[in-house]
């Protein structure tokens, strides 16, 4: 059977975020969809999502979902290319989609929403999105710059490339003394 | 979810009582067989005249539905219903569909419920998360719990064993809202018995969601006055609220009884496609109809529908006496015919010849 509103995940989403916004929109518990979307992990007490499972309730093909909801890929991501926590996305974004707060696990290369020019970088505990003025329209084009670069290249080469520059910045004297 | 059926077909395991059965239902749309020409049929293989026949088959047995004066009825008093309660918080009016079976309750439940259906989804064509017409039916000995999951079924919510009704009552209020539900169809009311226990929580709870859904509720069931549904202090409180249309029979006794029913006659004549069908030919059989049908629009539906496949088959491609005699009807029908001996015969017996 499939949910009447089955809204799509937002990008980067969480499932238990796009679970809970499911649940809420048709007035549910949270725990009651995630018991009908997952089975438990014999010898643990962790429950493992089936995209199947998902895609059934929601109408919504699996590739589709996993495309949104990194947790759901297979083969999994790298996840040492992500941050551990999740966190809460550019709010303009977020409004889009209904139900409630979304949650996002996002790569470490995401800093700006470019869209809306928020700074989306990892959050301390409870700090929301922060604008960036036009003052600071250069951080948003640096962001630009490093999508484009890890488009071109790789993470890894985006990364050593990075570093060198970081490297290169410091002060000569610096570089000297090592 | 992959279903193997195609368009407008129903499949085991999605009835009417779930939305996506119910989508299924309203967009079906019947499409007329062509007939050609007797040089064309002449030309056609074996294989494409065998594909021929079983496409007109298919279609006498789905055959259109007559737009009989209850269905009108049932139409026109709902939709004003449905604008009547549009801005009202609570005591909504309703609905009744009640008579004996075969008078087309369900059927036109149903029709009421496509018709709404196509007609606000034309309205508001981007919605897609819009489901306006809720139809569920009354399970047998049911309780409280079990009708809220029929409403919960018909949305896609599914439960685990944990939950109890009050869970289970807010998903689906919670979801019809969200999903702008205005007309709630609750067929088999006559499985509700306000004489017992349960029976009086359904009816609590039929009440309890139709105070809190902003919806018009439109019942049917099987003769439900006389089976004590507008007694006591709950009957009382529905009789207030709901008007009541009574499907009955087909009358055969006055001059405009007849033309009404010589007109429905008319009506499905005009839908057949027999290759040696004379348009207006059934209209010969009408007093014959009558007796074998009871006035009942499903016997009728099923004879006409039955003979013209019969027809198809032994290649005789129109109806006759013989064909609709070999048409079994369900047994109302026929005691209704044994009790009517007179009717049929007589002044009709010089005119059915069919």
């Amino acid at each position: 059977m499939r949910l009447p509103v089955a809204v799509p995940p937002a990008r980067h989403e969480t499932v238990a975020s796009y679970l809970a916004r499911l649940a809420s929109l048709h007035g549910l518990d949270p725990g009651e969809l995630w018991h009908q979307v997952s089975s438990p992990r014999p010898g643990t007490r962790r429950r493992d999502v089936y995209p199947g499972r998902l895609a059934a309730i929601t109408g919504r093909p699996a590739v589709h979902l996993a495309r949104a909801l990194p947790e759901l890929r297979h083969p999994g991501p790298d996840w040492q290319a992500w941050r551990h926590q999740p966190q809460p996305g550019c709010p303009r974004c977020d409004a889009r989609h209904d139900g409630g707060p979304v949650t996002r696990l996002l790569p470490h290369h995401r800093y700006v929403c470019t869209r809306h020019q928020y700074w989306i970088g990892p959050p301390d505990a409870g700090q929301p999105a922060t604008p960036l003025g036009p003052e600071l329209g250069g951080i948003v084009r640096a962001q630009w710059r490093h999508l484009r670069l890890l488009r071109r290249h790789s993470i890894a080469a985006a990364y050593d490339a990075v570093l060198t520059g970081v490297l290169d910045l410091r002060p000569p004297m610096d570089r000297l003394a090592r | 979810m992959v279903s193997p059926a195609g368009p407008g077909e129903m499949t085991a395991e999605e009835p009417l009582t779930t939305k996506e059965g119910w989508r299924r239902f309203a967009d079906r749309q019947t499409a007329m067989p062509e007939l050609p020409a007797a040089d064309a049929l002449d030309r056609m293989t074996a294989r494409e005249r065998a594909e021929h026949d079983e496409d007109r088959q298919a279609y006498h047995a789905d055959l259109p539905l007559a737009n009989t004066p209850v269905i009108q009825r049932v139409i026109a008093t709902t939709r004003l219903l449905i604008q009547l309660n549009r801005h009202q918080v609570s005591a909504r009016r309703g609905v009744i569909v009640s008579g004996p079976s075969g008078t087309g309750k369900t059927t036109a439940l149903t029709q009421l419920g496509r018709t709404h259906e196509r007609r606000t989804r034309k309205r508001y064509p981007e919605d897609d998360y819009r489901l306006p017409v809720i139809y569920v039916t009354v399970p047998p000995a049911a309780t409280a719990r079990m009708l809220a999951m029929e409403f919960a079924r018909f949305l896609g919510l599914q439960f685990t064993g944990r939950v109890n009704i009050t869970d289970i009552v807010d998903a689906v209020c919670v979801t019809a809202a969200r999903t702008r539900v205005e007309l709630v169809c609750v067929d088999e009311l006559h499985n509700l018995n306000l004489a017992t226990h349960a029976g009086a929580e359904v009816s609590d709870q039929l009440k309890y969601f139709a105070e809190r859904l902003p919806a018009t509720f439109i019942y049917a069931g099987i003769d439900v006055e006389s089976a004590g549904l507008f007694t006591g202090t709950r009957g009382r409180q529905i009789a207030g609220r709901f008007t009541v249309i009574p499907a009955t029979p087909f009358a055969y006794g006055s001059t405009a009884q007849r033309e009404q029913w010589r007109a429905l006659i008319a009506t499905m004549d005009s839908a057949l496609r027999l290759h040696h069908h004379q348009p207006g030919s059934l209209a010969a059989l009408e007093e014959y109809l009558y007796r074998r049908s009871g006035g009942m629009i499903g016997s009728l539906s099923q004879l006409i529908r039955g003979a013209a496949i019969l027809a198809i088959a032994d290649g005789s491609e129109q109806i006759t006496r013989d064909l609709l005699e070999a048409v079994p009807v369900d047994y109302a029908a026929e005691r209704g015919a044994t009790a009517r001996p007179a009717a049929g015969r007589g002044r009709s017996g010089q005119r059915e010849t069919g």
